[in-house]
């Protein structure tokens, strides 16, 4: 049963911007999920829904089996970790962690001492315990992030908002709190909501990730499968680094092959492999391959071969060493083409190659409407236009 | 090069300039100081002394205390500046009190038709009215209500005639406060007015206690109003200083002593509050 449910959500501002339409999404009780697209996709606006920091135009938001529509942010029972932590510059790192629960002291029916109990639990789970009489401004960076989370965890509050909260570190900090708050998740289980443009963040630290963008929702799902099965073109190219490589063209039946071409580029596809339904226009589609589904055709030492009729004659512009890996940018009859392969290949700039797509492993979109297409079996493959089809 | 420049050097200035500089800065004093010097000087002379230019006490003339001691025991000195007291802290608290949520409001709030500056402007466009204009038909009015002569028709005229410039000076204070604090305080459990009374007043309070400072010695030196609405029960210090005059004409060590006890309690209130001003009291408060 879903803890947390927008149905059907619209939000429009005041000045007619519209953030949200009719946005649906459903968290179970102890779900990490996150909300990842570009900036302006309406996520944060989300986040500020369900914190009651605004109001949606349309719609309702459950939490917990009760509409939470209207309520005031205090009675939401909603916990919210800030960009830019918004820690109370004039208190100190103690107050800051109390201020939550003293304000509901009579609600939640504490004692003080159960409130001190409280606050020096969740500094001690963070490893924040020495900092308690600090202000915020003797902090770094890493150590405001921390109280700012504790300052949501020590609430116990039903769900947890996440808006960028790592947006604000260093690369390195940013992986060390990155592990640090899935590990908090599976201590404390309780649902997260959590905001980032940032498409490594949404694949590891999320049970599911939601990709918006102009205030709908694109898909949602578990992260393998939103790399693996994306609905359309533009989840494709949002995750994933490298991104994907896309190529709008032609797909031509001569002489019994089928063939998918854009302006000198040519590539044989084996019939099976195309997409069953005629997209709308005709039979333009746009191909679209993982880097790592590419790897350079390769015979023994150094000599490059045509071995299979999908393979495609390309130079090499560009080599990016990543270290363990290296990233190819290669022109292969006008079109570009990004290649991940082991940084052991010794390719240099300007060199020709020979790259072997996985074509099991690519993917069909409509150009017009830039969803995916499902492939079509061998049987279906008459619906490919021309004569001569012989599958 | 450095070492040519000596000590101008860690000014980034030239010789030719830092002399000018020195210069300004040295004439900007004189400008300052020296009135205050003369008044000093004043207060401590003998009648006979007080129409020279002289400035060396014992060298140049013989002090004495005979105008303060004469100030001192007038009962009308006492009166106005009770009265004086009562007014500038009455209408500075009433300034910030009404001052301040508007301020909050402007700050945070969108406002329709009128945007938060347009609004801002019609408050501030009150004070570029010559207080003269308003003060006969102010006069006219409190004689009406019955507040002629009565100290509460001056708080409240200096509450009005202050409040756009406390608005204008704690609405950006507020605007330095980032709202997120104050988000996070209305998810921590604060009703909005909480989240201003906890969070936004406490990180104001710079801009609020200049406000404040500022509406003091406004009212504190408020003349034009003062001389329209009162007529003696209600007469306040400015008056006082201002009727230093009687039949035998000016007595300048009279006005000099006068003017001293009026500047005392501004500057007073100036150390008072200068604890306030501690800069970067936000800093820390998001991202550092």
């Amino acid at each position: 049963m879903a803890w947390l449910r927008l149905q059907s959500v619209t939000k429009v501002y005041a000045d007619g911007t519209v953030a949200l339409r009719g946005l649906s999404l459903a968290a179970a009780q102890g779900e990490f999920l996150v909300l990842v697209g570009p900036s302006g996709c309406g996520k944060t606006t989300t986040l500020r829904l369900i914190a009651g920091l605004e109001e949606p135009t349309e719609g309702e938001i459950w939490l917990g089996g009760r509409c939470i529509n209207g309520l005031p942010p205090r009675k939401r029972d909603v916990a919210m970790v800030f960009q830019n932590y918004a820690l109370y510059p004039h208190m100190t790192v103690y107050d800051n962690l109390a201020f939550g629960l003293r304000m509901r002291r009579r609600e939640l029916g504490l004692t003080k001492a159960e409130i001190d109990q409280r606050v020096r639990d969740v500094a001690e789970m963070l490893g924040i315990g020495r900092l308690l009489d600090k202000k915020p401004a003797a902090l770094s960076g890493g150590e405001r992030q921390r109280v700012a989370l504790g300052r949501a965890i020590v609430r116990r509050p039903a769900v947890f908002l996440f808006d960028e909260p790592l947006s604000n570190l260093d690369a390195q900090l940013r992986a060390e709190v990155r592990r640090d708050l899935k590990r908090l998740h599976a201590e404390i289980q309780t649902t997260m909501v959590y905001v980032t443009h940032d498409q490594i963040e949404a694949m590891t630290l999320g049970d599911r990730v939601a990709v918006l963008r102009d205030g709908q929702l694109q898909q949602v799902g578990t992260p393998q499968q939103l790399y693996d099965r994306p609905e359309n073109l533009f989840v494709a190219c949002f995750l994933g680094s490298p991104r994907i490589n896309t190529v709008e063209g032609e797909l031509v039946v001569e002489s019994g092959r089928v063939q998918f071409r854009c302006g000198a580029f040519r590539m044989d596809v084996p019939p099976g492999l195309v997409p069953a339904d005629v997209p709308q226009g005709g039979w333009r589609l746009v191909w679209a391959i993982r880097p790592e589904h590419i790897s350079l055709a390769r015979e023994t030492g150094n000599n490059y071969n045509v071995a299979e009729g999908t393979d495609l004659a390309a130079r090499v512009t560009v080599v990016e060493p990543w270290g363990r890996e290296q990233v190819l940018y290669c022109d292969c009859g006008g079109v570009e083409l990004t290649v991940l392969c082991p940084a052991a290949l010794a390719v240099r700039p300007g060199q020709q190659v020979l790259l072997r797509p996985l074509l099991t492993e690519s993917l069909w979109f409509d150009p017009t409407t830039g969803r995916r297409m499902e492939l079509g079996c061998q049987a279906r493959s008459e619906k490919v236009p021309g004569n001569g089809m012989t599958g | 090069m450095a070492q040519q420049t000596g000590s101008f050097s860690h000014t980034g200035l030239t010789p030719q300039r830092w002399l000018a500089a020195v210069g300004f800065y040295l004439a900007v004093g004189v400008w300052i100081i020296v009135p205050g010097c003369w008044t000093v000087a004043q207060a401590f002379k003998q009648p006979r002394d007080v129409h020279s230019l002289r400035w060396i006490p014992w060298l140049e003339y013989q002090p004495t205390l005979a105008s303060w001691r004469e100030t001192l025991a007038d009962p009308q000195l006492r009166r106005t500046l009770r009265n004086s007291v009562i007014v500038s802290v009455g209408a500075t608290t009433l300034a910030l009190l009404l001052g301040c949520p508007a301020a909050y409001a402007l700050a945070r709030f969108r406002l329709r038709p009128l945007g938060a500056e347009d609004t801002l402007l019609v408050f501030l466009s009150q004070r570029f009215l010559p207080p003269v204009v308003v003060a006969v038909p102010l006069a006219l009015m409190a004689q009406r209500v019955g507040l002629y002569d009565r100290l509460v028709a001056l708080i409240v005229v200096h509450t009005a005639f202050v409040l756009p410039l406390v608005v204008l000076i704690t609405r950006s204070a507020f605007l330095d406060v980032p709202p997120e604090l104050e988000q996070a305080a209305r998810l921590d459990g604060c009703t909005m007015v909480g989240a201003f009374v906890r969070v936004a007043l406490p990180l104001a309070a710079p801009g609020v206690a200049a406000a404040g400072l500022i509406a003091f010695g406004f009212s504190w030196n408020e003349f034009v109003a003062a001389l329209m609405l009162t007529q003696y029960r209600a007469q306040t210090l400015p008056l006082f200083v201002a009727s230093s005059e009687d039949t035998w004409g000016l007595d300048m060590g009279r006005v000099a002593v006068r003017c001293l006890i009026a500047v005392l309690p501004p500057l007073a209130a100036g150390v008072a509050v200068q604890r306030f001003f501690i800069r970067g009291l936000t800093l820390g408060a998001v991202k550092g």
